[in-house]
């Protein structure tokens, strides 16, 4: 058996398979855990820079364009714009407008060719044949209009070398319609197709501060949340007379619409969390919390506020019977897990951004939630008949906790990590995993071997480990859910946790009591005893999306 | 008061030092600073003023110096372009400890038009083959391809 610190060197490239063009990844890998990659670039350095110096700007634009075969204008608008800057040019409109539907044509053909390449990548053919099939419908029009499908030579220097007819708009318009059509469906695709899903959800991700420190850019970075657009930021051509909305992240149907709505709400509590800072503020001033006022001087001395230091919380409650909805299907699918962390990181960056905003610290929490769960159950039951809640047919309306999954979904403590792991993750304030069991782990050395693996294993932040137990008013502590006490065969209290803390169930709410009849206790000690796995691939034994 | 206005107030009043060598051309503005005075400036862009996007670099030949000009970005608009000489041959410090991403921006300068960029992390040349002499750099403006069938020195 190989050792696990030994490293495997794998070169990958510069001429392999699964890349487009050549380039080398030399990859160093202990177990499965890549530990370190050296990347080697250039193998297609034709020397163009060096090519234009010693040519005129005319021949330039011909080699310039052929920087690259699929955004061929793009490379070569950027050197007749800086051309015509340098001679003061001022250009027809209408030729910036050619400009621009031309990039614009470029830009559908593109994504098309992207999108049946990612399809190729994930061994799903069919998708890479239907969007170069559509692709074509953009390349045919692209040649019909400036005598080429790749290199369009469209750009010379003072505008464009082609007009447009009457007729070739009327053509335009037919193709743009039947790839609107088109584009539709592959949304549709992206939304329900389980392959997509499964192989796309939490692949390659790159975190938003990542993505900007290494200078991501175009549909990636925006992707990544970065949003930025050229067009938009600093327009060029006929692009400041369009209206256009530069998309980040929400690029489905009903992923968008939802995260806008989320948006909204996310400004009310904003709003009224500013409100609830100041009133705490003028209190703490006139001295409504002496003690309070005593505690934070130092704040107070250093930022002019006492509460400066203080974090405004945003949370949610019910991710999972949203997702049951919105989708119709529950967190744990694969189209759930989407939806979970793309909800998770659009509430993140408005955080973000109202951080920016007003100048104080905002977080994301997995909220408690023990009566909101209940109460917005119970309200969305009356107002929205056949609204789908946590609780079985009959009983009590409750929405489940955050983003948990349902209290019953497995007994399986170690399925249910792999599919929280992600999602607890991205909470930049509290969050929790409960593990229910149904009495107490009597040999402290599996409790010990059960956390010891769960740390290594997952990156969630914090877990517990609950055991239910009762308490008989006069023998005191009895392990798991007794209703009597085996002894006087008195009423006892079940304790378990409401939500953090230990109450007895019977002083719970209607909701939470329905959950707690729900939950589904974990098998534990069976786990705890099973032999752990080899050390090394610590990263990789966690289930991935793919 | 437009952006690029803002960006120059807010640069001039970090550094009332490069009064005169700021200036906005279309909606971009020009910072034209010394080699001595970059570092810090750079940082406050990219730090505080929140050009947290580095676009990209160009290297230029101008006579006995490089000239370098950084591009950065804000998201939601607004580019400053940092210009900066540096003699051919003397020594300029990496901009990776901001930016990683920029460090083949800065392998590309060391290749064509040989800056001497310190401080990069180790990694393979680039662009250029690992064959190509260490001291052609084609960017150069004496710096000619040889004629077809024209034999390597």
């Amino acid at each position: 058996m190989p050792s696990k610190d030994r490293i495997v060197r794998v070169p990958i490239g510069p001429q392999h398979p699964a890349l487009k063009e050549p380039e080398g990844f030399m990859v160093d890998l202990q177990g499965e855990r890549i530990s370190s990659i050296a990347l080697r670039l250039g193998y297609n350095h034709r020397g163009i820079e060096k090519g234009c110096e010693e040519r005129t700007y005319v021949q330039d634009i011909y080699l310039i364009e052929r920087v690259c075969g699929i955004c061929s204008h793009s490379h070569s608008t950027a050197f007749v714009m800086a051309v015509e800057e340098i001679a003061g040019l001022e250009l027809p409109r209408r030729a910036q407008y050619i400009r621009t539907l031309v990039g614009e044509l470029e830009r559908i053909h593109s994504h098309l060719l992207w999108l049946g390449v990612a399809g190729h990548e994930i061994g799903f053919d069919t998708l890479l044949m239907y969007s170069w099939r559509d692709r074509e419908l953009v390349m045919d029009l692209l040649a019909e209009l400036t005598g080429n499908r790749v290199h369009y030579a469209m750009n010379v220097i003072g505008g464009v070398k082609r007009d447009i007819t009457p007729e070739q708009m009327a053509r335009i318009a037919e193709v743009v319609d039947a790839l609107e059509e088109r584009t539709k469906y592959y949304i549709e695709l992206a939304m329900t197709e389980e392959t997509l899903a499964q192989r796309l959800s939490g692949v390659g991700r790159l975190s938003k501060a990542d993505a900007e420190l290494l200078g991501t850019i175009g549909p990636t970075g925006r992707a990544s949340g970065i949003d930025r657009d050229t067009r938009r930021d600093d327009p060029y051509a006929a692009y400041d007379e369009l209206e256009f909305k530069v998309v980040t992240d929400d690029h489905c149907d009903v992923f968008g619409r939802t995260l806008v709505r989320l948006g909204e709400l996310m400004e009310v509590a904003k709003t009224s969390l500013e409100i609830k800072r100041k009133v705490l503020e003028k209190f703490t001033e006139n001295s409504l919390y002496p003690y309070t006022k005593f505690y934070l001087r130092a704040v107070r001395e250093r930022f002019g506020q006492y509460w400066k230091n203080h974090f405004s919380t945003i949370g949610l409650v019910g991710l999972n019977e949203a997702c049951e909805n919105l989708l119709g299907a529950d967190i744990a699918s694969p189209k759930g897990q989407l939806f979970g962390l793309r909800v998770l990181e659009f509430m993140r960056e408005r955080l973000v951004a109202f951080q920016e905003q007003t100048g104080n610290n905002y977080n994301l929490e997995a909220t408690p939630a023990e009566g909101t769960s209940y109460r917005l159950a119970r309200i969305d039951a009356e107002r929205f008949p056949g609204i789908r809640s946590a609780n079985i047919e009959g009983g009590k309306p409750f929405y489940t906790n955050s983003s948990q999954l349902p209290v019953h979904w497995s007994d399986d403590p170690f399925e249910v990590l792999d599919l929280q792991d992600e999602l607890q993750t991205r909470y930049t304030g509290g969050t929790v995993v409960h593990l229910f069991i149904g009495e107490e782990i009597t040999n402290p050395a599996s409790v010990a071997e059960l956390v010891r693996v769960i740390c290594s294993r997952y990156r969630l932040p914090y877990f517990t480990i609950t055991p239910t137990f009762s308490i008989c008013p006069v023998h005191g502590y009895l392990p798991g859910k007794q209703d009597r006490c085996p002894t006087c065969n008195a009423v006892s209290e079940v304790y378990s946790r409401v939500v953090g803390y230990l109450r007895p169930v019977n002083q719970w709410n209607e909701g939470k009591v329905e959950e707690f009849k729900q939950r589904k206790t974990f098998r534990i000690a069976q786990e705890a005893a099973r032999p752990v796995e080899a050390e090394p691939a610590v990263e990789t034994v966690r289930a991935g999306g793919a | 008061m437009s952006d690029t206005e803002t960006v120059v107030q807010e640069v001039l009043a970090k550094f009332p030092a490069l009064d005169g060598r700021v200036t906005v051309q279309r909606d971009r503005v020009w910072v034209d600073v010394d080699q001595s005075a970059f570092a810090p400036l750079f940082e406050h862009l990219a730090k505080n003023l929140r050009f947290t996007n580095l676009l990209m670099i160009t290297g230029l030949d101008v006579g006995p110096d490089l000239e370098f000009i950084y591009h950065l970005a804000r998201n939601r608009g607004g580019i400053v372009n940092v210009k900066m000489r540096c003699p051919k041959g003397a020594p300029h410090r990496t901009i990776t400890g901001i930016f990683p991403g920029g460090g083949i921006y800065e392998r590309e300068l060391i290749d064509l038009l040989g800056a001497r960029i310190e401080g990069l992390p180790e990694g393979s040349r680039y662009p250029l083959p690992d064959n190509w002499p260490k001291d052609e750099h084609p960017l150069l403006k004496d710096w000619k391809p040889r004629e077809k069938g024209e034999k390597d020195a």
